[in-house]
């Protein structure tokens, strides 16, 4: 099967990075504890061996402790690794501090999670607008101030830059230049592309699709039909190509919160058990500082069906409420007799500074 | 069962009918019109179950009897495209086969008997002028809500007044009043069309403007409203709830006054459009005595800017919108020239014609740009 169509235009000359601080927990705890430096080192989500790893220092890696193991398991492989209580308080100042880095070569940066960001450095002046000079920079003056150690990556697009921060990790960067992105996504893993998961990934076997060269001897249309509109994304993504522009975080339009089942959901009752649990966690994100203070536009309920086709629903509404979901459910479930594989919930914030007039 | 009739007569009441039809996974039989064919008498109904739209001709010339009930979207298509002036259909159980020219087409009907029909009830009628009535949706229905949980503002609120009536629509962020008087007839009570209610009714007496003598027939009870015109009626469910309390929006005092000419105005801002942001639309006015300044900029930082001459009393001041708001209501006005009157730049500014007693009101919120 070959291609007949062309990807979409994009700007191959955008410079992008995205930096991903090492094991951020616990080079934080350690800038502020250096003897523990050549310690394994794990934060875990309580102090005892009742909580489960969040993220540990290289050395502990080494012995096989992960983020997301259980204390018990990470003490078994390592029965001299010093666990440490998770901080959130003091993770976030430091995060804010390399934040204020960032800012000073470019004023486009879309953090991801406090550790981890894309920065749009294209029409940035600083070291002669070259990216990977100023991701060097970046990282030097994180280590000087702060004491802890990141990655970065250098390419034209978000999905790129992101998969070259992982390339030299820890303490390292790599840059993929535009040249070089047909030979560095020809043997990637489709695991790789955003969006891909376990369930995804099986079907792409099924098929024999394993790297995105394998992926990019389907036409769009196959791939339409095989995943719905995430077709049109593999599509392009398999190609090393990704349109997908840095926001800053003035302007975050949308905070969402969704599952894919590994059972898809078959009943409606089924729906509205999950469509609780992710309520709650919208909820609860929702509570985060700079998000409180965000005024909420609309609800929205997104939906994919096992045939890998979505769909949105949403309302206009200042504020989230379980009946607002449970009536978007009520519509997006009629909308096709389908078991569900991915349920999310989120809200469009209201970022206009337009004022209201004083009447409801 | 064949018959053979005129396409322009078949073609012109589908064209309204297309957009009411709404096919849904449950009931897709909303997705068909209704095709009756009695005594020489055709009659087209489509219905969503919010709105209801009939179409009825009694003069239609063409005998037989059927009743079926043909997909809207396709068959309102294939009336678009057919050839030759006649349009024969033969319907069997299950199809109907459309032939005019050399083209021919068949498409699957559905039961008419599980088509939802709106029950007529004896409310009080009264005429109005469809001109009136389209005026005052003209002059406000750009400003109603779109979706919005406050669903009470996704519709247009019609209220009587002594000599007359009023529409208003508000969005949340601005607000449209339309006052209109009539000797003809007026509402007899208040109440809230839905969004499609008024869409479909705008097309429908956008028919019958040109001709002066027809009047349009309404009746309300508090669950529907039907409009009669010609051939047609329009019946929509209304929107429960009270409406907001739309005079305390209109301030009390606004010392500064704005005097300009619409069509500058319109210029300067199409050329603002040009690079302000897509997503908010924002225009920075300047007030200055005898010149407004208006300036845009967006996410990347590109600049536009232009000034026209105007009349400005008050003190001197700056003020962001979105320029799409000003833009639908000095469409809506029709005289050559426009006043706006501003209080602070955090306060609504209301936009009217440069006139005596405007019969049309504008409150626009300001945006921080």
């Amino acid at each position: 099967m070959t291609s007949n169509h062309k990807s979409k235009k994009v700007d191959i000359n955008r410079k992008i990075i995205h930096v991903d601080m090492d094991s951020f927990y616990a080079s934080v705890e350690i800038a502020e504890n250096p003897q523990l430096a050549k310690l394994p080192v794990a934060v875990a989500g309580s102090s005892d061996l009742r909580g489960v790893v969040t993220t540990c220092n290289y050395i502990a890696r080494e012995y096989g402790v992960k983020s997301a193991m259980p204390s018990v398991v990470a003490k078994k492989l390592c029965p001299e690794i010093i666990f440490l209580p998770v901080n959130m308080s003091k993770y976030r100042k430091v995060s804010k501090e390399i934040h204020k880095i960032f800012r000073c070569y470019t004023k486009i940066v879309e953090p991801i999670s406090l550790d981890e960001a894309f920065l749009d450095v294209s029409k940035s002046q600083y070291c002669n607008g070259d990216p990977n000079i100023m991701a060097r920079q970046i990282r030097k003056k994180i280590y000087e101030d702060l004491r802890i150690t990141a990655s970065a990556g250098i390419a034209s697009n978000k999905f790129l830059a992101k998969l070259a921060s992982e390339w030299n990790k820890p303490n390292g960067q790599y840059l993929i230049t535009n040249n070089h992105i047909e030979d560095f996504v020809k043997n990637l893993s489709v695991r790789k592309i955003p969006g891909v998961g376990s369930k995804t990934e099986k079907i792409m076997s099924d098929f024999g699709i394993r790297t995105c060269q394998d992926l990019q001897n389907y036409d769009l249309e196959i791939l339409v039909k095989m995943f719905g509109k995430f077709g049109l994304d593999l599509f392009d993504l398999c190609r090393g190509i990704d349109d997908r522009n840095v926001i800053s975080e003035r302007s975050i339009k949308s905070l969402s919160i969704e599952d894919t089942y590994v059972n898809d959901l078959r009943s409606f009752e089924e729906c509205e058990i999950e469509l609780r649990n992710i309520f709650y966690k919208l909820e609860e994100r929702l509570k985060d500082k700079k998000k409180s203070s965000k005024k909420i536009k609309s609800c929205f309920i997104k939906v994919k069906y096992s045939d890998f086709k979505s769909s949105t629903h949403q309302i206009q509404s200042a504020s989230i409420d379980l009946k607002i979901y449970r009536n978007l459910l009520i519509r997006a479930y009629a909308r096709k007799s389908l078991p569900i594989r991915l349920l999310g919930l989120g809200v469009y914030f209201d970022n206009r500074p337009q004022l209201s007039l004083n009447i409801c | 069962m064949i018959i053979n009739i005129p396409t322009e007569v078949l073609d012109k009441p589908m064209r309204i009918l297309s957009s009411v039809s709404d096919a849904k996974q449950t009931m897709p039989i909303l997705g068909n019109t209704l095709f009756k064919l009695s005594g020489g008498s055709l009659e087209l109904i489509a219905s969503d179950l919010e709105v209801e739209v009939r179409y009825l001709n009694s003069e239609v010339g063409v005998g037989g009897e059927i009743s079926s009930t043909i997909p809207t979207k396709k068959f309102s298509d294939i009336l678009k495209v057919l050839g030759g002036s006649n349009a024969s259909l033969e319907f069997d159980e299950k199809s109907v086969e459309i032939k005019g020219g050399k083209s021919k087409f068949k498409v699957s009907t559905l039961p008419v008997d599980d088509f939802p029909l709106s029950e007529f009830d004896s409310s009080d009628r009264f005429s109005i002028k469809p001109s009136d009535l389209l005026e005052m949706i003209d002059n406000t229905s750009f400003s109603m809500g779109y979706q919005d949980a406050r669903h009470f503002l996704n519709g247009l609120y019609f209220e009587p007044t002594d000599s007359g009536m009023i529409a208003v629509a508000t969005d949340g962020h601005r607000l449209a009043y339309c006052e209109i008087t009539s000797n003809d007839g007026k509402f007899t009570t208040s109440c809230i069309v839905p969004r499609k209610g008024i869409v479909e009714l705008k097309k429908i007496l956008g028919l019958f403007t040109e001709n002066k003598d027809i009047l349009a027939e309404v009746s309300i009870n508090n669950k529907n409203l039907t409009v009669f015109i010609g051939n047609y009626s329009l019946t929509t469910k209304l929107i429960e709830g009270n409406y907001p309390d739309y005079k305390k929006v209109f301030p009390d005092s606004l010392p500064n006054t704005l005097v300009l000419s619409r069509e500058d105005l319109r210029t300067a801002l199409q050329k603002m459009a040009i690079l302000s942001s897509e997503q908010y639309k924002g225009v920075k006015l300047g007030l200055e005595p005898t010149s407004l300044h208006l300036s845009t900029t967006n996410p990347q930082q590109e600049k536009g800017e232009d000034t026209i001459d105007c009349t400005y009393e008050g003190d001197p001041m700056a003020v962001g919108f979105n320029l799409a708001y000003i833009m639908e209501v000095i469409d809506a006005i029709d005289t050559e020239q426009v006043k706006f009157r501003f209080g602070s730049p955090d306060s609504g500014c209301l936009v009217s014609a440069n006139s005596n007693n405007p019969s049309s009101k504008y409150i626009i919120m300001p945006m921080r740009v």
